[in-house]
């Protein structure tokens, strides 16, 4: 934009509000900032992704929150058979299950429940709204808010601090590892944060504050007892469709890099850390081929929008102009998903070349869709008229990790024997090099 | 190099060399293999953390073998294995390991992702310093030993989740790879003083990004344009302040100015004093900006200018790589509230050592304003940031 020049001088166009065109930061601001307005318009909050917010890796057993004073809070979820009513939203009907009033935490209190949420013999699997409170191996334990969690930590690191040399000091640290590595995580299967979960499903009413339980419940108008609240907004949080492939890999990676994190040693940081950042690609996935994050993740350049050019498609390859802030290369693997029919699980393909339209100044990709199921997706848009988008393929390691033998873990090394050194090579040690 | 083959061939188990860009840590890295494959029937890895990087790597890696092998009965092969690409002119995909004497090449990410972990003697791992020690311990979890070769003024890896949990630790799995090696007991640190790549020019613009001192041992070397007139070694565009990232007048500019090199005349002087004159390829020259999707739109349009054998990328993907002629795009254009991608000075650093003869460095006019809005809160990297700056639009300018 040309400097505007004027009787005052020249201006810059910077300094003129409405004449510089958006951040991208400040594009995604404006657009979370219009879909709040419009969930306080509609009186509620209105979906923000279509996939749910929660991935449950195992059912609910315990709520943790802040009681008056900043107090952690335990209250357990007793599944029996009285009958305490139901909680319908949407299409899901959940039975509320006893809900215990709740009792002060202690490092003991907060040591059970670790130990339930995170018995390295449970096994997680993607758990469905359904069974939400069903018995299972392992169970999840939901933090009210981030505070909750934050003091969780605290009591845990205390406990550690207190029993330093103490011959339990392990399981004292595994506690204290479990939040710690929580704290780090993108998003729990096991120890979930029901704020954050709505947070990520929902938008909030504009002057609502997202980090209150409480202002999360009234929004929806939820009421009743505390039992029937709190189940309403799991059940809110769970709703939806999920990309299978990808939570698993999520909760998988939660559950190895955890345990990883409860062992001392280098070693064992590492491969946490690995899973960590899994958990963090897979959450960056699911979030990129949401149906309806997909203007938002335009703007950033996560996903492209992609409309077919006519008489460019050949046997095994199409072209598409895609939307402003595509950041891809020839040669990347991407994953192609419609955002009309979101039960479609997105499919992997290749970008094939990339190039710009010499008269409308628009940039082109051309895709290889090779399986079978990327074929019917691309043919099925088309044909249907729904809008086809693609995000970065993500690479997630799946299962176990390797076995390592810790060859690099400690400061002491071993050295390998090599054979004899050649007289022209032993002279070299007077050193050439500083 | 002979005093790192004289450590590898000790059983050194960490040998570490530290150098500016340029210095000829790759050129080593080459030299070095091509001994050990030649000489010795260790098994041997190169990882580096880039494709891009790997690439290079045994592209150049292939060449010196072959040079140093002519008419051998059996020349040594170089495995290329990256998946979805295919390897550089004279290296291979595959070798048969009972009857073939050679070295991979592979990414550090594909290694330390093995169900099994790699086995061999010795790992080389090149731009050492963009990799975390998380994924070089995985990657030479079974290597008997380990060289490093990497600056520590270049960019470091990308860290994108909390790591509060670890953040004390010595041997933290976020931290850098070498940094946390040359902690070893037995280890061995070596170091390269002068750039063979950069000019003195450069050289000065880029010093205070380093703590040790280095200069220029860059034969003669300089581009004319067709009328004659001398490229300079540092040239720079101003671009509208206005620009956002993914202005495409602006990322014209861009592309325009790497497609003006292509044919000008490249003018090198020899070791025994012959001047040679070649023209500059499409291949010689390219464009690092600092955005994807800066990459995705040059590319495009230099695709459609016809000139897509022009390099493009983002720095940290070009890191390691070189060309006769460079066109920069300064990480401050697009934005004026700057955040740690703008300020790093790792990003900076390679931005402006890529050039081995010219270098177009694309900026805003008010780029020290922008910056020394950030005095307060990093008053280091402004300093060095501006200083930088001031170094590489010290001349030229249009
Ligand atoms: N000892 C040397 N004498 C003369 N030229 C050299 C020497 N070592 C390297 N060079 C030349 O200097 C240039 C840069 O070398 P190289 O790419 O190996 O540097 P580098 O340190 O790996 O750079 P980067 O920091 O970008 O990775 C190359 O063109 C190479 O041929
Ligand atoms: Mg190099």
């Amino acid at each position: 934009m040309a400097p505007v020049t004027g009787e005052h001088g020249t201006l810059d166009p910077a300094h003129i509000p409405g004449m510089t065109p958006l951040t991208t930061t400040e594009q995604v601001a404006r657009i979370a900032a219009a879909r709040r307005a419009h969930a306080k318009a509609a009186g509620r909050p209105v979906r923000r992704t279509r996939q749910r917010g929660m991935l449950l890796s195992a059912p609910v057993r315990w709520l943790l929150f802040l009681g008056t004073g900043g107090k952690l809070m335990a209250s357990e979820f007793v599944s029996d058979d009285t009958a305490h009513g139901k909680v319908t939203f949407d299409d899901l009907t959940v039975p509320v299950p006893t809900l215990t009033p709740g009792a002060p935490v202690d490092f003991g209190l907060l040591e059970r429940i670790m130990t339930q949420a995170h018995d390295p013999e449970a096994k997680a699997a993607l758990h469905h709204a359904e069974t939400m409170f069903g018995p299972a191996t392992g169970v999840a334990a939901v933090f009210a808010d981030r505070a909750s969690l934050n003091q969780a930590r605290k009591i845990a690191a205390s406990a550690v601090r207190a029993a330093k040399k103490a011959p339990n000091s392990f399981e004292v640290g595994r506690v204290s590892s479990i939040l710690e590595y929580r704290g780090m995580l993108a998003a729990s299967g096991r120890l979930p944060v029901l704020t954050e979960a709505l947070a990520s499903a929902y938008w909030l009413p504009s002057g609502a504050n997202p980090d209150n339980v409480e202002e999360w419940a009234d929004s929806f108008g939820f009421t009743g007892s505390t039992a029937h609240r709190v189940v309403a907004l799991l059940v809110a949080a769970n709703t939806g469709p999920v990309n299978a492939k990808y939570a698993e890999a999520l909760i998988g990676s939660e559950r190895y890099g955890t345990i990883s994190a409860c062992f001392p040693g280098p070693a064992s940081a590492a491969k946490a850390f690995r899973h960590l950042n899994t958990v963090a690609d897979a959450a960056q996935a699911l979030a990129d081929c949401d149906a309806l994050l997909v203007d938002l993740n335009t703007v950033t350049g996560a996903a492209s929008k992609l409309t077919l050019m006519q008489g460019k498609s050949t046997a095994g390859s199409h072209t598409y102009t895609v939307s402003e802030g595509f950041k891809m290369k020839a040669g990347a693997k991407v994953i192609l998903f419609n955002a009309g029919a979101p039960n479609i699980a997105p499919c992997d393909c290749t970008i094939k070349e990339v190039g710009i339209d010499p008269v409308s100044d628009e940039v082109w990709v051309k895709v290889t869709a090779v399986t079978d199921q990327a074929k019917s997706m691309v043919i099925d848009a088309q044909r249907l008229r729904h809008p086809l988008y693609m995000a970065a393929a993500p690479y997630l390691p799946f299962g176990a990790p390797p076995t390592t033998t810790g060859r690099w873990m400690s400061r002491e090394t071993t050295r390998p024997q090599r054979s004899d050194m050649p007289i022209d090579v032993a002279l070299a040690e007077a050193p050439e090099l500083v | 190099m002979s005093r790192a083959l004289f450590s590898v061939w000790s059983g050194d188990p960490v040998v570490l060399i530290d150098a500016p860009p340029g210095a000829g840590k790759t050129s080593l890295l080459v030299d070095l293999l091509v001994e050990l494959v030649t000489r010795t029937d260790l098994q041997i890895i190169v990882a580096t953390p880039t494709r891009n990087g790997a690439y290079d790597v045994a592209g150049r890696l292939a060449t010196e073998l072959k040079a140093a092998t002519v008419g051998a009965k059996k020349q040594p092969k170089v495995v290329f294995r990256v998946r979805g690409a295919n390897p550089p002119a004279g290296a291979f995909t595959t070798a048969r390991p009972s009857e073939d004497r050679y070295v991979t090449v592979r990414t550090i990410a594909s290694c330390a992702a093995a169900k099994n972990p790699v086995k061999c003697d010795l790992m080389v791992f090149d731009e050492a310093y963009q990799a975390t020690f998380a994924d070089v311990s995985a990657a030479a979890d079974n290597a008997a030993q380990v060289v490093m070769i990497g600056d520590p003024g270049q960019i470091g890896p990308v860290v994108t989740v909390k790591t509060t949990m670890w953040d004390q630790m010595r041997a933290a799995p976020h931290r850098r790879a070498p940094e946390v090696f040359a902690g070893f007991e037995d280890k061995t640190l070596l170091r390269l003083g002068s750039s063979y790549r950069l000019g003195q020019e450069t050289v000065d613009a880029i010093a205070p990004l380093y703590d040790f001192p280095f200069d220029s041992k860059r034969p003669d070397r300089h581009l004319t344009r067709r009328d004659g007139t001398v490229v300079p070694e540092l040239d720079h565009v101003l671009v509208d302040e206005a620009a956002q990232t993914a202005d495409l007048p602006m990322l014209r500019v861009v592309a325009t100015q790497a497609a003006a090199f292509v044919g000008t005349s490249l003018h090198q002087t020899e070791p025994d004093g012959t001047v040679t004159v070649e023209r500059l390829r499409e291949r010689d020259v390219a464009v690092v900006v600092p955005h994807n999707v800066q990459q995705a739109t040059v590319a495009a349009l230099l695709g459609s200018m016809g000139m897509d054998g022009i390099t493009v990328g983002t720095a940290d993907s070009l890191q390691g790589g070189q060309w006769h002629a460079v066109v920069a795009l300064d990480p401050l254009v697009g934005h004026t509230s700057l955040s740690e991608h703008q300020l790093a000075e790792g990003r900076l650093c390679v931005m402006a050592s890529r050039h081995m003869s010219s270098l177009v460095w694309v900026t805003v006019p008010d780029w020290e304003r922008r910056l020394t809005a950030y005095t307060e809160e990093s008053p280091t990297r402004v300093a060095n940031g501006i200083a930088v700056r001031r170094g590489l639009t010290a001349t030229g300018g249009r």
